[in-house]
């Protein structure tokens, strides 16, 4: 799991070179906090701090997005993913250690969301620690799933740059991070309450914001905790039905 | 496709060409100069294979890229087609078809057909001149059949056959093959050289090979390339002739138990004979290769040697000298 | 070959030839795979839909003095074609190098800024669905056209059409000298497309960033094609951005063709010509 998090940690800095790789995670939320900031100024500010919020959490589905989901294409792109899948270690351990390569960049993007929020918008936070450990814990679990869904995905399709970009602008609009999901049409909500950013996005800023405990928040935390014991299942299982189907077809060293 | 050549003015003349390169092992640390080449002068003239022979990292696919205008020398000059490679690179393209090495080049996404097309208007042919030139070129490869199949899908012969129909559909004067049969099998090989051999006379082609038997298959004139230099020039047979007075005797013996150390020096003792070996076949019997030239006395002198240390001889034999002989005798090292 | 099969004696119609069969090729490489199909239609439109809710839930209805879908609309016109200048023509030497054919491209005579311009070719006509879904929804959500002048109508698109090609220009000069276009590329898109006015008004941007907008082409098409298409303005009014939009992206075109010059010889002399 190290390993795999330092060789992507590596590669990541090498390509991208130190500022192009801050510039990168720090500069897509921050542009797309301060249009969602301009849009909500002056008419409706009280979405400012919603959108902050909902940015920074938006961070997370991306890095996995980008990270996870498309790590193992891109290894098969450059001809090492049968060195991965030939190698005795646990799948799970070098996906998870991707993931991790990818949680850097997240706390990164988060961080500078949170700070330009704070200084260009001077958002205000009022936070109930305990709710919202409790609220990023299941998160950041049900993503972790969310990540090996979206890899078994990626890998399955070989077009896993252009499933993470069709992914992305879903998320958005349906992932409640720039407003309520009650701002959505009736239509679009049944889908969008089908998905964990939602909830999380929801969850955090309730926590973050207006200081509800975790007693109050159960209408969150219980589809939370859901999505964070089922994910994880479904991405192992989806990682292991591609890997089976690779395997059945006689194309795993094609990968 | 017109020319600025003189009626006997030769296809491709290079003089001195010299190229640095330089290099960083790691970010921030001091910049290394590698010499790739360091004096190459040639002429090629019109309507002959000339051969650019050698190991890998000699400097061929350096004089290849500043040949065919995609890498400026760093001293030196060179026409192509009658045109300075440097002042007039655009009339240099426009004479030239190239092979660069490799199985990339060609967009993987379009068909065999959509490729030429796209090229022949690159090199800015007509609709009705890429029509017939893309059919003829195809059937000329062998490719018709599969020419509507995207190209990710085709063998690497089967791509090069594409790259070698791609530099011959402008009908250019001039093509530069760089390694057009490396990572084939033998048998694609073996098609693509006699595609390449029925070129001439009507074209002129320089071909890098660090393959023997290919070189001296094709070319009328090679130019031997070691470290960045033309070590040695002449048609193949001029070459083989500076070995000519010197046979190889190859020497396999019975086993030796243990005494390959005893039975390596007592050849070494012989005079003006040159050594290498043993090498082991398939069988893990030994065997000595002796350069020489009085083929009677290094014979008796090795047979007496074996005798004295008790081992027995399994096969003789005198092989006539090779290029790679040649490159031994020039270049002063095995070609690997 | 004989003179007649030849364009070379023409470099006009040799340069168009060379377009044309780019942009051919471009679209017949991204048909490759269904899922190009969905992706390129459907991002735009759920851009559109994302902006749309936010504009829905702060209360505006009236944007930029058009109506809100209709302003939407031109202005995810202009991210599409903002998109196109920075992946496609902006993009399209790094396409040949990930292909692995920018060894063939530099080997061959034709024109550098033919392919380009072949690129930007292809993809505009790629995304005509895209412009045509985007209409719809649009439409279907408020958006009405009112073109007092078709003039300025006609002219504003053409405006913003080349000021995209434009900035392509200048863009594939910058990815090629830096080895680092997709990394630029990612780095520059977020903050282009808040600064080119396509989602919020210049008007509502910070003073201290507005200088970027004023330098980019596509920012005054957009300012002159918006008007001219929702709102009736004829030439009059839309003019003096049409007149700076085309003065800006000829400074930008001019600004290419040098870097590419210079991209190339710079490229030749170090070694690196066949490895973009």
């Amino acid at each position: 799991m190290a390993a795999s998090w330092s060789a992507r940690m590596k590669e990541q800095l090498v390509i991208s070179g130190a500022l192009g790789y801050l510039g990168l995670w720090i500069g897509l939320p921050v542009f797309q906090l301060a249009t969602a900031g301009l849009i909500y100024e002056g008419r409706n500010p009280a979405l400012v701090p919603y959108a902050v919020v909902g940015t920074a959490t938006s961070t997370l589905v991306f890095t996995m997005l980008y990270n996870v989901g498309q790590t193992l294409d891109t290894e098969r792109l450059r001809g090492t993913l049968i060195g991965l899948f030939l190698a005795p270690a646990p799948r799970i351990a070098w996906l998870t250690g991707f993931a991790l390569a990818g949680a850097f960049e997240t706390s990164l993007a988060a961080a500078s969301t949170v700070g330009f929020g704070m200084l260009v918008f001077g958002v205000r936070f009022d936070v109930d620690w305990p709710a919202l450990l409790v609220s990023l814990g299941l998160l950041l679990l049900g993503l972790w799933g969310l990540g090996f869904v979206f890899s078994a995905i990626g890998l399955w399709s070989r077009r896993s740059n252009d499933v993470s970009n069709l992914v992305s602008p879903v998320m958005l609009l349906l992932g409640s991070v720039y407003y309520p999901i009650t701002a959505l049409p009736l239509w679009l909500r049944l889908p969008a309450r089908a998905l964990p950013l939602s909830y999380g996005v929801q969850a955090l800023v309730e926590a973050s914001l207006h200081h509800r405990p975790l007693s109050t928040l159960t209408a969150k935390i219980i589809p939370l905790a859901g999505f964070a014991v089922l994910l994880p299942l479904a991405g192992i299982a989806a990682f292991r039905w591609v890997e089976h189907g690779a395997r059945r077809r006689g194309d795993l060293d094609l990968y | 496709m017109s020319e600025a050549l003189l009626p006997d003015e030769p296809a491709i003349e290079a003089h001195n060409l010299r190229r640095l390169y330089w290099r960083r092992s790691r970010p921030f640390a001091r910049r290394q100069e590698v010499e790739a080449v360091k004096d190459i002068s040639l002429t090629v003239r019109r309507g002959m294979i000339f051969g650019m022979l050698g190991p890998n990292g000699a400097g061929k696919t350096t004089t290849i890229k500043m040949l065919s205008t995609l890498l400026t020398p760093t001293a030196g000059t060179a026409r192509v087609a009658g045109y300075d490679v440097v002042r007039d690179d655009r009339a240099v393209r426009r004479s030239l078809g190239v092979v660069l090495g490799g199985d990339r080049g060609l967009y993987g996404k379009l068909s065999a057909r959509d490729n030429l097309i796209y090229f022949g208007h690159l090199y800015g042919m007509r609709s009705a001149a890429i029509r017939t030139a893309v059919a003829e070129k195809l059937e000329l490869v062998g490719l018709t059949e599969r020419a509507g199949d995207r190209v990710e899908g085709y063998s690497r012969g089967m791509k090069q056959r594409l790259h070698l129909a791609k530099a011959l559909l402008h009908d250019p004067p001039i093509l530069i093959l760089d390694e057009p049969t490396i990572g084939l099998d033998p048998a694609a090989a073996m098609d693509l050289r006699r595609e390449i051999a029925a070129l001439a006379p009507t074209h002129t082609v320089l071909l890098t090979t660090h393959d023997m038997t290919e070189a001296d298959a094709l070319c009328e004139q090679i130019a031997i390339v070691d470290r960045g230099l033309i070590v040695a020039q002449g048609t193949p047979e001029q070459l083989k002739a500076r070995v000519a007075a010197r046979r190889r005797v190859i020497v396999a013996v019975e086993a030796l138990n243990g005494r390959a150390p005893a039975v390596a020096s007592a050849f070494a003792a012989i005079p003006e004979v040159t050594v290498s070996g043993p090498e082991y076949d398939a069988d893990g019997a030994a065997q000595w290769s002796l350069m020489c030239v009085d083929t009677t006395q290094a014979l008796d002198a090795a047979l007496s040697a074996l005798r004295t240390q008790g081992v027995g001889v399994r096969t003789i034999r005198v092989i006539e000298p090779s290029l790679e002989d040649a490159f031994l005798a020039v270049a002063g090292r095995s070609f690997e | 070959m004989i003179p007649s099969e030849s364009l070379q004696g023409n470099e006009v119609a040799w340069a168009l030839s060379v377009t044309l069969a780019t942009g051919r090729a471009f679209l017949t490489r991204m048909s490759a795979y269904l899922i190009q199909f969905v992706r390129w239609p459907l991002g735009p439109l759920l851009i559109f839909a994302v902006w749309r809710v936010m504009y829905g839930a702060s209360g505006r209805t009236v944007v930029g003095g058009a109506s809100l879908s209709g302003f939407l609309v031109t202005g995810i016109f202009g991210s599409v074609l903002l998109s196109s200048s920075i992946w496609t023509s902006g993009y399209a030497i790094e396409w040949e190098r990930d292909e692995g054919t920018s060894g063939s491209l530099f080997l061959s005579p034709a024109s550098r800024a033919a392919v380009i311009a072949g690129y930007g070719l292809g993809s505009f006509v790629w995304f005509l669905p895209c412009f045509i879904m985007v209409t719809l929804l649009g439409v279907a959500t408020g958006a009405t056209l009112n073109i007092g002048s078709m003039a300025a109508a006609a002219l504003g698109a053409l405006a913003m059409v080349t000021a995209s090609l434009s900035m392509g220009f200048t863009l594939a000069g910058l990815f090629i000298l830096s080895r680092r276009g997709n990394l630029i590329a990612n780095v520059m898109q977020p903050p282009l497309l808040l600064l080119g006015g396509f989602a919020v008004p210049i008007a509502r941007l910070p003073l201290s960033v507005r200088w970027i907008s004023n330098g980019l082409p596509i920012t005054h098409a957009l300012e002159a094609f918006r008007p001219a298409v929702l709102t009736g303005a004829g030439l009059a009014t839309t003019g003096r951005e049409l007149a700076l939009s085309f003065g800006v992206s000829a400074a930008y075109v001019v600004a290419g063709l040098l870097a590419l010059r210079r991209v190339e010889h710079v490229a030749r002399r170090l070694g690196q010509l066949d490895l973009y």
